[in-house]
């Protein structure tokens, strides 16, 4: 039976090329960006299975209030936790803190590796169930100043030689024997770090002042995690007793300077995906990431089951007969049904095949790094899952037309074909288009606003130059010593230090000032930059002069600001500013030297705040190369030599700084990814169009026959045909245009300096998918206006 | 075996009702061939659909080998199509995307028989017709003789009590409608089924060995 189902189904589709066509190239698209998804949240969902007690094991996390009212919800607890759960209540089994500061670099001779560690207790291995392929699981983090490495960061160390019982040097948290290497755990975990050092290290780390104190301090919640793994049988509520029990005994009445806190359970089960609190660990995506991803894939599938949905139900009166037959020679209702459902679901699986394709070419010959394209690889497990998904999306597809189709009386289809009213008449069909096209065009308005948006970014003139800039990093080199080796290359204009690239996110210095010694504190954004700064960056001074040649490299005397930084003093004008003098993080006092214009030190998604350009030496981490030549190779490879004479050993990298500006910013990415899904949608909503313009066209060809001998003209005929769906695009778009608008409006909050979004962008949109539109109806209905009545009506 | 008392039929039009069979009253016996003739419009063919439990009556009873059918739910009418009640209609109705084999073979599916059986009914069949070499074809490859055997054979495969016809012979030219009806008679005779058939043809109903005249809803004489 179902073997004849399958037959049928594959005949249909060899004999309706263009249904076939349509469906199969909509839901393949669709699944294509759906599998992706799937295999992404399967991977997200993965995180955290393998701990040998997850459903009894807890992390205790804090909600902080402070004093000014603001509300933190932290992933980490105060350290003195770990030992009251351990001591005073017994249903604890074990408990574990990570505490996240063994950051830093490890130094290797000359080589520098940054590592991020944590420092952890010999409990670590019970809870969470990793393994040691080397070392004593048990004893491995006792003994203070022992370290257990992950293979990867063995190897980074100490390359293919074993590194049991050796040193690693830590530049500032000291020495630590390797006592273990970590088996490669079975599964992904939150807890995900390069090196776990034993807690009982940190004593005397806190008694030297390297770390900060944190043991025994109830008040200080943002470094230390904390997991409780219970015992057997103890209910959740148990352990939230205890905790708001602690709550109110350690901070409870509020204490002056902190506000309060309280500690609350999460199941290690919910950590991943994240929700989002203020300082979690590991790399699980959060949930809206997670959610957003599916939304969207969901989206895309249900226009492509809108297709077939509707395809289905108007070429329903070719397959009304056949129903007839059928339940002439005793079939039931259910059968009927199940005949249809078994062929959207053949549908659906020759699309996954199609989908499966496109997903392995997408991977192998475009990264278009569009992040959710990564996921697991592909195994057994993960087919399986596929083709659950696309059974249940022929389900999903083929519900609606299978129960239209199997409610068909044979008696009235047998006897007049003509009286057969479509399921849900045409409400339901005009309802699905009108959803596809208004998400269509919603896709459009965003889509463009965001392209514009980033062309407009990246032709924003941010204030400074970035031409023919290298930067070259300074490895703790002397900056004066290398400035000087580098003049000498050939091709080299000019050359300054500095703290970071104006421009790049997150490069900026951040510190408190105040104007006199007991005025208000405020935020001032700040570059590190040598005399020479001004004159590569081409910055332009409003007022007073630049840092002298010759300025003290050991004390702080002076300093540039900005107009917005002139304004935050309450001065009038840049000139009032020169010789002021402010205090800088309390500490150092300097003066006002000059006032530059303002410029977008920040991307230019944040508006300029005051900020200013302070000689600190340092703080320099690398050299501003200006060149001016035409052979740049040769310029890189000079640079490079003379670099490697400071740096013997080291690996020299360096980026040119409009490059280097345009990679981080120029969102080519959400831009890239973006289009692509636009295309997919508006392709699925323009092949459904046409499908459903072409069958209706072809069951009113007699009507259309019946006009023409009456005397019609094809360019009304087009008109007629056409005329509904028109009407059916318009109503889309009433409706996508202010959606598309507000969702733009939305993304562009994003940035302080943005577009208006205008009504070229929406005219544009709509313009541009009324033209899909009419090409996908016109086509059909001036195919039908210009046959010839005698074909149809000769037929007839 | 099938007993008709006051049936009536009509259709709602407009804020009136549209009356198609009034009080029709008849009995057909076990083993009859009857045709049912009459005027287009007169209520043949809606005649017929009720006989087949496609239609249910307005108003009246229908017994079927004794049983009172007219107010059977669905379920129950298509165990009755299953078993008793076979059907050959004017325009063939063959499903275009089944070979003749799987086109005598649907009954059969819907029958739950295993595959070696249905397999042994549907060969023995289209031996019978002398069809063997043309199983593989599709209905469009088939003269409309041909198409209408297939027809008959798909509506005698599963064995029924009862063959309705409607119109059988509409189609065909008079060599094929002679044939078509030479094979009705014969299964009249030889597997004592009992034909009801609607014609407009006067020849056509000289094969049966009864004639009900339908006109305006009502049975003539």
């Amino acid at each position: 039976m179902l073997f004849r189902y399958i037959q049928i189904a594959f005949r249909n589709l060899r004999r309706q090329r263009l249904f076939a066509f349509i469906n199969i190239a909509g839901l393949a698209l669709s699944m294509t960006v759906c599998l992706m998804v799937l295999k992404s949240t399967k991977k997200d969902f993965s995180y955290d299975k393998f701990h040998p007690a997850a459903s009894r094991t807890w992390r205790i996390t804090s909600q902080a209030t402070t004093q000014e009212g603001k509300y933190y919800h932290m992933a980490s607890s105060p350290m003195p936790l770990a030992d009251v759960l351990r001591k005073d209540y017994a249903f604890t089994e074990e408990v574990v803190r990570v505490y996240g500061t063994l950051s830093g670099n490890v130094i290797d001779g000359k080589k520098k590796l940054p590592l991020r560690g944590a420092f952890t207790e010999p409990s670590f291995f019970q809870v969470f169930g990793f393994r040691l392929q080397n070392g004593d699981p048990i004893t491995a983090l006792n003994a203070p100043n022992s370290i257990v490495l992950s293979e990867a960061t063995a190897s980074r160390i100490f390359g293919n030689a074993q590194a049991m019982g050796k040193v690693v040097h830590f530049e500032k948290l000291g020495d630590y024997i390797v006592t273990g290497i970590l088996a490669a755990p079975p599964g992904l975990s939150h807890i995900d770090y390069d090196a776990y050092a034993s807690l009982s290290s940190v004593p005397a780390l806190e008694q030297q002042g390297i770390l900060p104190a944190r043991l025994t301090d109830w008040n200080q919640v943002q470094d230390d995690y904390t997991y409780v793994m219970l015992k057997p049988g103890v209910s959740r509520s148990s352990l939230s007793t205890a905790l708001s029990f602690i709550s109110q005994r350690f901070y409870l009445p509020a204490k002056k300077g902190i506000g309060s806190i309280t500690l609350e359970e999460q199941s290690l089960g919910s950590i991943s995906p994240s929700r989002e609190l203020y300082n979690d660990i590991g790399n699980a995506p959060p949930w809206a990431k997670v959610l957003g991803a599916m939304a969207v894939a969901f989206a895309l599938l249900l226009c492509a089951c809108f297709n077939y949905t509707n395809l289905s139900i108007v070429r329903s009166l070719q397959r009304a007969r056949e129903v007839g037959v059928r339940k002439v020679n005793g079939a039931h209702r259910w059968q009927v049904f199940m005949q249809f459902i078994t062929e959207s679901v053949v549908m659906c699986l020759l699309a996954l095949i199609l989908a499966i394709i496109m997903l392995v070419l997408a991977e192998v010959y475009t990264p278009l790094g569009i992040s959710f394209m990564f996921g697991e690889p592909i195994d057994i497990g993960l087919i399986a899952w596929f083709l659950v998904f696309s059974i249940l999306t022929g389900i999903l597809a083929g519900i609606i037309p299978a129960w239209a189709l199997s409610s068909f009386q044979p008696a009235k289809v047998l006897r007049n074909m003509v009286d057969i009213k479509l399921f849900g008449g045409l409400g339901l069909r005009k309802t699905l288009i009108v959803i596809q096209f208004t998400l269509s065009m919603t896709a459009i308005i965003f889509f463009v606003t965001v392209y514009r948006q980033f062309a407009y970014k990246e032709a924003f003139n941010m204030g400074f130059s970035r031409d023919n800039i290298l930067n070259v990093p300074l490895a703790d080199a002397d900056f004066q010593l290398m400035k000087d080796r580098m003049m000498q290359v050939t091709g080299v204009e000019a050359v300054t230090a500095s703290s970071g690239t104006l421009g790049m996110p997150n490069q900026s210095g951040f510190m408190r000032v105040k104007a006199d010694v007991n005025g208000s504190r405020m935020e001032m954004g700040y570059y590190a930059g040598d005399a020479d700064f001004l004159k590569i960056m081409q910055l332009k001074l409003l007022a007073g002069s630049n840092f002298p040649p010759a300025v003290s490299r050991d004390k702080e005397q002076y300093i540039l600001v900005n107009e917005q930084m002139v304004k935050a003093l309450n001065l009038k004008s840049p000139a009032d500013a020169i010789g002021k003098a402010i205090w800088l993080n309390d500490s150092s006092m300097v003066s006002i030297l000059g006032v530059i214009k303002d410029f977008n030190y920040q991307p230019i998604e944040v508006p300029v705040f005051p900020m200013a350009i302070r000689f600190a030496p340092n703080e320099f981490r690398q050299l501003q190369v200006l060149v001016n030549t035409q052979d740049k190779a040769g310029l890189t490879a000079g640079i490079k030599q003379a670099w490697l004479e400071m740096h013997p050993g080291e690996t020299f990298s360096t980026q040119w700084m409009s490059d280097q500006l345009y990679e981080k910013t120029s969102g080519k990415e959400p831009v890239t990814g973006l289009a692509l899904l636009v295309v997919m949608i508006t392709v699925i909503a323009a092949l459904g169009l046409l499908g459903v313009v072409s069958y209706t066209t072809f069951t009113r060809r007699k009507e259309i026959g019946v006009r023409k001998v009456m005397g019609a003209g094809v360019p009304g005929l087009v008109m007629l045909l056409s005329r509904s769906y028109l009407r059916l695009i318009a109503l889309a778009a009433l409706i996508a245009l202010p959606l598309g608008y507000l969702a733009s409006q939305l993304f562009l909050r994003i940035f302080a300096n943005r577009i208006s979004i205008g009504f070229f962008t929406l005219a544009g949109s709509f313009v541009a998918l009324l033209c899909i539109a009419l090409l996908a109806i016109v086509s059909q209905t001036w195919r039908a206006a210009t046959s010839n009545p005698v074909d149809v009506l000769r037929n007839d | 075996m099938i007993q008709l008392q006051k049936i009536s039929k009509h259709y709602p039009v407009g804020f009136g009702k549209n009356e198609i069979l009034k009080d029709i009253d008849l009995t057909i016996e076990e083993g009859e061939f009857v045709s049912i003739m009459g005027p287009s419009g007169s209520g043949k063919s809606t005649l017929l659909h009720i006989l087949g439990l496609l239609e249910e009556p307005s108003a009246g009873a229908y017994l079927f080998q004794g049983e009172r059918v007219d107010k059977m739910n669905e379920k129950k009418r298509t165990q009755l199509h299953r078993g008793a009640i076979g059907f050959v209609f004017q325009a063939y109705h063959l499903i275009d995307e089944l070979t003749v084999y799987e086109n005598i073979e649907t009954p059969l599916l819907y029958k739950s028989l295993s595959g070696s059986e249905r397999k042994s009914k549907v060969a023995d069949v289209l031996d019978r017709f002398n069809m063997v070499a043309k199983k593989d074809l599709f209905p469009n490859q088939l003269s409309g003789g041909q198409q209408q055997l297939v027809g008959i054979a798909r509506a005698i495969v599963a064995e029924p009590r009862v063959i309705l016809a409607d119109e059988p012979t509409g189609n065909l030219h008079s060599d094929q409608a002679k044939s078509i009806m030479e094979l009705f008679k014969q299964l009249n005779e030889q597997d004592k089924i009992t034909i009801v058939q609607v014609t407009h043809s006067d020849l056509n109903a000289t094969y049966g060995n009864r004639i009900i005249q339908i006109r305006d809803g009502h049975i003539q004489g």
